[in-house]
């Protein structure tokens, strides 16, 4: 039987070995070690065991190394451990160590390099983010509810991507601040029922940041950075954050975070990413989806409110029809002031359609933003005559005294029908929920345009409510008491506001309510008050031949 | 044809003006009394200051005091509650039905009311 060379045997195996005396000096070194830690050429040998490990480990190793010597009780012999070793390089690799001895005078230590398998394993973490990413896709269309989608979104970034926490905040535009609206993972003491609130143009964090740069902030090694927390980070031993802006368009919808404490290899990042982004578009498809189920639900309403308004003047349309049929059936000669009465009656209920249904054309208009406006020299006391004029029967009906106070004529450029809408809106409006008190009417020049306000004694509007008023479908008063499509205040402002002017409502409830409209001269040409009702020359932006009290100069 | 004292009377409820004036004529000229005033408040006060009619024409949708306030005010008030309602309204059928099967009105005319639903109700009550 040959002998055998065990040192030819140990220089052929790929794991590296390598022994040290009691004194803690190499004694032996295989090739494998040398290779994997770069102490080529029998260099390793006479050097001491501690070269070979991080510094922060040695005090570990000196310590548990005596104790063995001490007492023979041994914590790593015979038993697999993974460590990193430090290379002659400085840099240091992950190893899994056994450890024996022979006769409490030879250490033996075997080194197996496992750079392949740590590699492995981050592929590994990647593909199973990629697949934690893809199963959130999943998870996040099957509802599109809000909190469906946040809730799967901060579960999944803790549960399945190792974020120890995992945060959403939604954009408020009203008030320009970032609202916390999920969280998952750990305990902050700031809890997202809380709604937590960050205004965005000064929060300096990272996530102010984020939300003002819309651009992500990803960072590894998180101390010292003035854009976290530090004293927070520290308490919870994170390492690495992930914050993400949710954008939709390029509009900010929210923010997405999440804090790690772990640092987080390229790949991880990229995931990260791509999960964001899904996140902002189940996001954005949630608030359509709100959106669409609030236009639903007004339109519905609307469709039956307008069934309702346009059937009402559909009696008194009907009743005199078949009234006149059955007169004419009945005898020969019907009285003439009979027919007169009956058809001007019917007249009436269909002009009160007519209104009806250009009003809903209007919204329509309005909403697409296709409303063209075409202004001509008009005189607001005129018109505002002519429109008081109409409502005077109705005034009188409800005991309803409408005072005027105007100048003798105030001249502008405008379109007469979309004002004329506009104050006989307001008019009605006053006189509906006015109580029957009286109404003052008042127009005056203001600021180079023209100001009409209408003050009313009636039922008031509550504070809260003064600001919905001007919203579309919307009556704050009882619906069973006050008919209308909710669309009047609406459409009023819409006008005014294309005019280039402005509605403002004061009132208090039970104490009535006092709408002004400031008009501008602006967009289309100057206005001055005139002091007397004479025509004035049309100026150069007036139709040919068209006004009878022409623009103030047209020096537009 | 002009009403006297002993025709049946018939209390007409109605904010808008056009509708009020059209059905007041139509019962008119069909032979009833009526009285007409223009919102519920009126309505009540009409009814505890009068010989009751022998019909209530009473719209649902008013100002001040709306037509379901009216009916429950009747239901009641023992000496109201036994005056026959009809709800005149262009709120959805589902709606007056309701009106009808649980608010304690007798009839309900859904506008645009015809002449012979109107008269045929008025011939019913009175």
């Amino acid at each position: 039987m040959p002998e055998v060379d065990w040192s030819g045997i140990l220089d052929v195996l790929g794991d590296g070995v390598v022994a040290a005396d009691r004194t803690g000096t190499v004694v032996y070194a295989n090739t494998a070690v040398e290779r994997l830690l770069g102490w080529p050429g029998g260099g390793l040998k006479g050097q001491p065991l501690v070269v070979l490990m991080p510094e922060r480990l040695q005090p570990l190793h000196e310590a548990g190394f005596q104790r063995y010597l001490a007492t023979g009780v041994a914590r790593l012999i015979g038993r697999a451990v993974r460590v990193p070793a430090l290379r002659r390089d400085g840099t240091e690799i992950d190893i899994e160590l056994t450890l024996s001895s022979q006769r409490d005078e030879l250490f033996v230590a075997c080194l197996r390099d496992l750079r392949d398998r740590v590699e492995l394993e981050r592929q590994l973490a990647v593909t199973r983010y990629m697949a934690a990413a893809t199963g959130a896709a999943a998870r996040l269309s099957e509802r599109l509810e809000l909190d469906h989608v946040l809730d799967v979104a901060t579960s999944t970034l803790a549960r399945d991507l190792d974020a120890a926490l995992a945060r959403v905040w939604l954009v408020d535009p009203a008030t320009n601040t970032l609202e916390l609206r999920a969280s998952a993972g750990l305990s902050t003491g700031v809890e997202a029922s809380a709604r937590q609130r960050l205004d965005i143009a000064t929060y300096p964090l990272a996530l102010g940041v984020v939300a003002r740069t819309l651009r992500p902030v990803v960072r590894n090694g998180l101390a010292g950075d003035p854009e976290f927390d530090q004293a927070w980070l520290e308490r919870e031993g994170l390492r690495a954050a992930a914050v993400y802006p949710l954008l939709s368009g390029g509009a900010l919808r929210g923010v997405l975070a999440g804090f790690f404490r772990h640092e987080l290899p390229q790949e991880v990042i990229e995931v990260l990413g791509t999960f964001a982004v899904l996140v902002a578009s189940s996001v954005e498809n949630a608030r359509l989806y709100v959106q669409a189920q609030a236009a639903i639900l007004a339109r519905d309403e609307f469709l039956s409110m307008a069934s309702h308004e346009l059937r009402t003047p559909l009696t008194p349309l009907l009743l005199n029809v078949q009234s006149l049929a059955r007169l004419a059936a009945s005898a020969d000669v019907v009285p003439a002031e009979k027919v007169r009465a009956k058809t001007a009656s019917a007249a009436r209920a269909v002009s009160h359609l007519e209104r009806l249904v250009a009003r809903m054309l209007d919204v329509s208009h309005l909403q697409e933003q296709r409303l063209v406006l075409t202004p001509e020299p008009l005189d607001l006391v005129e018109l505002l005559g002519q429109v008081v004029e109409r409502y005077d029967p109705e005034a009188k009906s409800l005991g309803c005294r409408l005072q005027v106070t105007a100048p003798p004529a105030l001249v502008g450029r405008w379109d007469r029908l979309r004002l004329d809408q506009v104050i006989s809106n307001l008019l009605s409006n006053a006189l509906k929920y006015g109580r029957g008190k009286p109404i003052e009417v008042t127009l005056r020049p203001a600021e180079g345009g023209a100001a009409l306000t209408l003050r009313d004694q009636g039922i008031g509007i509550a504070p809260d409510d003064q600001a919905k008023i001007f919203t579309r479908f919307m009556r704050v008063a009882g619906e069973t008491k006050y008919g209308g499509f909710g669309l009047g205040l609406w459409i009023t402002k819409e006008l005014v506001q294309a005019m280039g002017g402005v509605v403002t409502v004061e009132s208090a409830p039970g104490l009535g309510s006092t709408f002004t409209v400031l008009l501008p001269a602006g967009a289309y040409a100057p206005l001055e008050p005139v002091e007397s009702g004479e025509p004035m020359e049309s100026g150069e932006s007036g139709e040919p031949g068209e006004p009878e009290h022409g623009s103030a100069g047209g020096a537009a | 044809m002009t009403a006297t004292n002993d025709d049946p009377s018939v209390l007409l409820v109605e904010d808008e003006p056009d509708v009020r004036q059209s059905l007041r004529e139509v019962i008119t000229e069909e032979g009833y009394r009526v009285s007409d005033v223009a919102d519920g408040r009126q309505a009540l006060e009409y009814l505890r200051t009068h010989e009751p009619p022998a019909v209530v024409l009473l719209d649902l949708m008013m100002p001040v005091m709306d037509g379901y306030e009216v009916l429950r005010a009747m239901k009641q008030d023992g000496a109201l509650a036994r005056i026959p309602v009809v709800v005149i309204s262009a709120a959805a059928q589902a709606t007056l039905e309701d009106v009808v099967t649980t608010g304690g009105a007798s009839l309900c005319l859904r506008k645009p009311i015809s002449l012979d639903a109107l008269f045929g109700a008025l011939k019913r009550f009175c």
